[in-house]
């Protein structure tokens, strides 16, 4: 070790909060080298498959496995009689059979597992599956099955929630009131990684699991209890994630591709189809929203009154959460003193709902915000003074009597996405068929077009509520070697995309001043990081990074201290030096660690929260709050309803943006997903059958029907968080649905009061009976 | 089946592939190149894109049959020397890359879109990468990407 | 996604075809471009017990104009199309279908002949073949055919090759006097099957009506030749009255029903105002041909 006694100005380590660093996944990613779960592949592997059931609702009369098992290459069949554990599963309420055994609640429900040495050779097997079915009647409306003489799908009864507000005066009267009832319907996560997995039968009869997931721990205490296995023998490790938005929140393939690898001793890979993906995983609740809004003639929201029916589908999944942001968030981000909310989720035979990106946020957005509309054109007022004049600041108090403490800038929001220049009003000419409706499709030269403006404003919770003990682990290691300090960092953070993996990389670069950080894969050998959802994982992941950086630090300059005289306090990190404060002695990591490293791990929790009252649904349930606001304008082709959308304008506050490029990267990709549920996606739902599930018939956006965005980060600063950041994930695609298809309204003057709209809708021509 | 092929410049063999996999199945549970993409297998989605005899295609809409003794390119087969093509760096820079499962495809048909067009405008960006679906971007860092190769083109 | 099991054979000559197709014609399927077959196959809607590669006989992918028509090769590819200079200029309906149908990587393999083979209701080319009055040339064990277009398409997934035939070419008038012509379609999103298609075609002497051919996509159980509203057009000068009583007569003639694309009575009016905006942009099309010569 060698100090010496030269200053020089460290320059700040670069790659740190605030840059747009390089993502450590992106150039394996552009090479076609980073392995998803669906990429994986051992020595002797076989392939399961999944017999799902045909019926939205059956009794199972028996089953055959005999046949099956006589198909050449087929090394095992499983039912439920062969899961080894508990044979149900389930995040928040254990409601749903590993493989169902009696009764079949929806559509493509699990039956029986395959494995063979060929994929195509388990499907096989899995045809010849003999499975005598009593077919019932689905129970399919989620008003019907809360009546008293439904049919009961589950022994607790049909009602997953019933979650209630209950503020202020239920009798006030307002000067002006209206009434409007909407829907959302069924949406799709539609990631394009199918869920996959890869198992491996480890010596000591454990199992090993390489799997995209949104959260190991949860996982792993799942597949534990049906595996019958301690759950130090079961360990997983996250594969590479194509995408999740929720739908990998539920187990899908996990248990049942560690049934099959436990049972035939060797590896098993499952791979989900397309088609079978979006039977495998939950979706969005579809939602029936009755609202009554009162305000005075100037505006002043004086009461808000809703129902809320969410179809859970057939298993509760993460019903009981989703409920509980649809009632915290019935009104929108305005300050309204009397309010009643009555939301439910219940039980149909329909396909199981649970997690997608804004999370019961986004079907009150659209019911709140096209009121809010209708409420300013009963008053004559603009759309967007009349949010403006409502709008709920820092202080303000919830409906559920909790203050929102952070900062809410919702006037400012809207302010911003108002004064946003205009795009140019008519077409240039000559006519770029491509930028008007119907676009590629040469169905317009102009006839018939109509452009449109709309507004609206969202907000969601950030990270686990209602008292959930939310913290996220994280372990840092600092060392030398070849003459350089280097980090290396270490959680089950589950990056799906989303950019955690380098925000954690950043973290610890500006925390501990070294450019090298190695990011190790995510797995279960460390603690819980918690779900990638909720839009947590900057926040709390970030905390826990942050935390372990400062420990590791303190010990670092404890050292320093023990070596070089003095108290730690004296010392400070400079750019891979430790410079004392009092001599200006310096001495570099490398030098003052030598050959050791200094390790430390954290846990990192959010303040507590506490569940909302049962009746009243009072309770400070949240952490912090994220806001986003939208302008959209559209092109309506008024004669055939289709529709371009030209432009979305977008200003959110982001507390700190810890990596711009991602920040903006999230923004515009939850746009897109509320763009989608506004104009075309929806999961066709018929007496509990999916009719669309392909990329064919769920449609999602592509790049021409994405418009060019326009994108105003604020950053400030929530103190309650690590850097201020707030997550930024989620809040995009809440306010983005209703600020389409409020341009759509003012396009066509129709009431357009279901999401998606359909051409037919725009047109008036809409058959609703054969939906 | 014995099939025989050029991937990527190289002559490979394939034993026992029954001729009603893809090609997309042979590139990645045979021939260990797992880069061009499965999110679909119905030539909806653009992210099994490679080149087939110098034809940007789907792999998972050719037969392994059809595709013996043709030329095929993948996604692996764009950087060299382990130096990433500038159509790559341009991804990795532009953030045009978040869960990545569409990324193989949209660097290939990229790639065949500005061979054919160096300098496309906005609108033959968009129609050209229209059969490739996202899920992540919205597009408009994608968009940047391809506009950034654009540029660079035009200076070359 | 794995088809059932086949044979499969890829000869080089069209005669080795004919012959390993007669050999079990009615278990046997031509494999062109295999963008809508392959699917069906790997969804086990067609399990034939052997496939006959088609593409690798050269010749099948020729696209000229001889003795009055434009002839089209089997194997012609859509994006062939949609490139092609000679399209471009002389037949509109064409130029104009062809980038619209699939996607980019779609079109980069699918045929017209194994486009029009397939028999889907909602395929594009079936349309515009309709409105431009084509042949379809086949082959089979005892020579060729020349069938016109109409007689070709029979029903659902249904044409009136035989089993033992392949199609070999489409033959397309040349048009005559000042000529337009435009593919409209309405598609959820790129790559979606059409929700409505129209093909619109006319030739005009002066402004009159010589020729109007008419083609519906997607509202029948084939393809649609409204001959009613064709018939009303022919020998009539333009004007905006004519198109819409053209339109209403197609949307007569349109069958559409309920399914996941939209109502039968959305798909019926968007045939009419498609077929309306399609004839104007046709007698604009050739108003502005005949500007010119």
């Amino acid at each position: 070790m060698t100090p010496t006694k030269e200053r020089t100005i460290a320059p700040p380590v670069r790659g740190g909060v605030g840059t747009s660093a390089r993502r450590q996944d992106s150039v394996p990613k552009v090479k076609g080298e980073f392995a998803y779960s669906s990429d994986l592949w051992a020595e002797g592997m076989l392939w399961g498959a999944t017999v799902r059931s045909p019926h939205p609702r059956a009794a199972i009369r028996s089953l055959d496995i005999t046949d099956a098992l006589t198909v050449s290459g087929v090394h095992a069949v499983l039912t439920h009689e062969d899961v080894p554990g508990r044979k149900l599963f389930g995040m928040e309420i254990v409601d749903q059979p590993v493989l169902a055994w009696d009764e079949i609640r929806y559509e493509g429900e699990p039956v029986a597992l395959v494995a063979a040495d060929h994929p195509e050779n388990a499907r096989r097997a899995a045809d010849r599956l003999r499975v005598d079915y009593e077919e019932l009647p689905p129970l399919v409306d989620p008003e019907r099955a809360v009546e008293p003489d439904a049919p009961q799908l589950h022994a607790s009864g049909n009602l997953i929630r019933h979650a209630r507000i209950r503020c202020g005066d239920p009798a006030v009267t307002a000067d002006v009131v209206i009434e409007g009832t909407y829907e959302t319907a069924m949406q799709d996560q539609a990631f394009l990684g199918p869920e996959s997995g890869l198992a491996v039968p480890a010596e000591d009869g454990g199992i090993d699991l390489y799997v995209a997931t949104q959260w190991l721990h949860v996982d792993l205490e799942q597949l534990a209890a049906s595996l019958g296995l301690p759950q130090d023998k079961v360990r997983i490790t996250l594969a590479g994630v194509g995408g999740a938005f929720g739908a990998r929140e539920d187990l899908s393939m996990q248990i049942h591709c560690c049934m099959l690898a436990l049972y035939t001793g060797r590896p098993v890979k499952m791979m989900y189809s397309r088609e079978e993906s979006f039977f495998g995983h939950v979706h969005r609740h579809p939602a029936r929203m009755h609202y009554e809004h009162g305000a005075t003639r100037e505006g002043e929201l004086v009461y808000v009154k809703a129902r809320i029916v969410l179809d859970g589908g057939a298993y509760a999944s993460s019903s009981t959460a989703v409920c509980a942001n649809a009632t915290a968030f019935a009104c929108g981000p305005y300050e309204v003193p009397n309010v009643q909310v009555d939301a439910l989720a219940v039980y149909t035979n329909n396909p199981p709902c649970g997690a997608m990106r804004g999370f019961g946020a986004v079907q009150a957005c659209f019911a709140y915000e096209s009121q809010m509309d209708k409420l300013a054109d009963a008053l004559g007022m603009d759309p967007v003074e009349l949010r403006m004049k409502n709008a709920m600041s820092t202080g303000s108090a919830m409906p559920t009597g909790q203050i929102v403490e952070g900062p809410a800038p919702v006037a400012e929001l809207l302010r911003r996405v108002k004064e946003m220049s205009l795009p140019p009003a008519g077409h240039d000419a000559p006519l770029d068929l491509r930028s008007l409706p119907g676009g590629v499709s040469n169905t317009t030269h102009g006839e018939g077009i109509r452009r449109g403006v709309g507004y609206a404003i969202g907000f969601k919770n950030i990270a686990f509520s209602e008292g959930s003990d939310d913290f996220a682990t994280a372990r840092v290691r600092l060392f030398a070697a070849g003459g350089e300090p280097q980090v290396e960092v270490h959680s089950a953070a589950a990056e799906v995309g989303q950019g955690v993996g380098v925000v954690q990389i950043q973290v610890a670069r500006t925390e501990l001043g070294v450019e090298r950080v190695t990011l190790l894969p995510a797995d279960t050998t460390v603690g819980s990081a918690g779900s990638s959802s909720a839009s947590r994982q900057t926040w709390m992941t970030g905390g826990a990074v942050k935390s372990a950086c400062e420990a590791v630090r303190a010990r670092l300059l404890e050292r320093a201290a023990g070596e070089l005289g003095g108290s730690p306090s004296d010392f400070s990190m400079e750019g891979g030096k430790i410079v004392s404060q009092t001599n200006g002695i310096e001495v570099s990591i490398a030098d003052l660690l030598g050959r050791d490293s200094i390790e430390e791990t954290r846990e990192y929790r959010h303040r507590k929260t506490y569940p909302m009252d049962p009746e009243t649904g009072q309770g400070d349930a949240h952490v912090a709050f994220a806001f986003a606001a939208h302008r959209a304008i559209v092109d309506v082709d008024t004669e055939l309803g289709l529709v371009r959308v030209v432009e979305l304008a977008t200003a959110q506050d982001v507390g700190k943006a810890i990596n711009p490029l991602s920040v903006e990267g999230q923004i515009e990709g939850g746009s897109a997903q509320g763009l989608g549920l506004a104009l075309m996606e929806e999961i066709q739902v018929s007496n509990g059958r999916i009719r669309n599930p392909s990329f064919t018939d769920y449609l999602i956006p592509t790049v021409l029907d994405m418009p060019p965005m326009k994108i105003d980060v604020l950053e400030l600063g929530d103190p309650e968080a690590p850097y201020g950041v707030k997550g930024v994930g989620e809040a995009p695609t809440i306010s983005s649905t209703p600020a389409v298809i409020a341009a759509l309204r003012d396009a066509t003057g129709r009431a357009l009061e279901r999401a998606p709209v359909r051409p037919e809708d725009v047109v008036g021509l809409t058959e609703r009976e054969v939906r | 089946m014995h099939l025989q092929l050029t991937v990527n410049g190289n002559p490979r063999e394939v034993d026992g592939a029954w001729e009603g996999e893809s090609l997309l199945y042979v590139l990645r549970e045979r021939l260990g190149l797992p880069g061009s993409k499965n999110a679909c297998e119905q030539g909806e989605c653009g992210s099994c894109s490679v080149y087939l005899d110098g034809v940007l295609v789907c792999s998972c809409l050719v037969l392994a049959a059809q595709a013996a003794g043709r030329d095929v390119v993948t996604v692996e087969g764009l950087a060299e020397n382990g130096e990433l093509h500038p159509i790559q760096k341009d991804f990795v820079e532009a953030g045009a890359v978040q869960c990545g499962f569409c990324t193989p495809g949209l660097i290939v048909a990229t790639h065949e879109l500005l061979a054919r067009n160096p300098r496309p405008t906005d609108p033959e960006i968009r129609e050209a990468l229209a059969g490739n679906l996202c899920r992540c971007t919205g597009y408009e860092k994608i968009l940047d990407a391809v506009r950034a190769a654009a540029v660079r083109n035009s200076r070359a | 996604m794995f088809p059932s099991r086949f044979d499969y054979s890829a000869p080089d000559s069209l005669d080795e075809a004919l012959a390993t197709l007669g050999q079990r014609a009615d278990e046997t399927k031509v494999l062109a471009g295999g963008q809508s077959l392959i699917p069906l196959l790997k969804l086990r809607f067609a399990a034939p017990a052997t496939l006959v590669d088609i593409n690798r006989i050269p010749g099948l992918d020729v696209l000229e104009e001889s003795n009055g028509h434009l002839r089209i090769g089997t194997l012609a590819r859509h994006n062939q199309l949609a490139a092609d200079s000679l399209v471009g200029r002389r037949y509109p309906t064409i130029a104009s279908a062809a980038p619209q149908i699939a996607d980019p990587l779609v079109r980069n393999l699918g045929t017209i002949g194994g486009s029009l083979a397939h028999g889907d209701p909602a395929g594009d080319w079936g349309s515009v073949m309709l409105a431009l009055n084509a042949e379809v040339v086949v082959r089979g064990p005892t020579g060729e055919r020349r069938i016109p277009i109409d007689d070709f398409l029979v029903d659902i997934f249904t044409t009136s090759l035989n089993e033992d035939e392949i199609v070999t070419e489409v033959l397309v008038p040349q048009p005559e006097g000042s000529f337009g012509g435009a593919y409209l379609k309405l598609e959820r999103k790129v790559g979606d099957f059409a929700t409505v298609g129209v093909a619109v075609h006319l030739e005009l002497d002066g402004d009159t009506i010589a020729r109007a051919g008419l083609g519906l996509t997607a509202v029948g159980s084939r393809n649609i030749k409204p001959t009613n509203a064709e018939n009303a057009l022919g020998g009539n000068k333009c004007s905006d009255e004519l198109f819409a009583e053209a339109a209403r007569l197609a949307a007569e003639a349109a069958d559409p029903v309920s399914d996941v694309r939209g109502p039968a009575t959305y798909k019926r009016a968007v045939v009419e105002a498609y077929v309306k905006r399609g004839l104007a942009e046709a007698r604009d099309q050739a108003r502005a041909r005949a500007g010119r010569t």
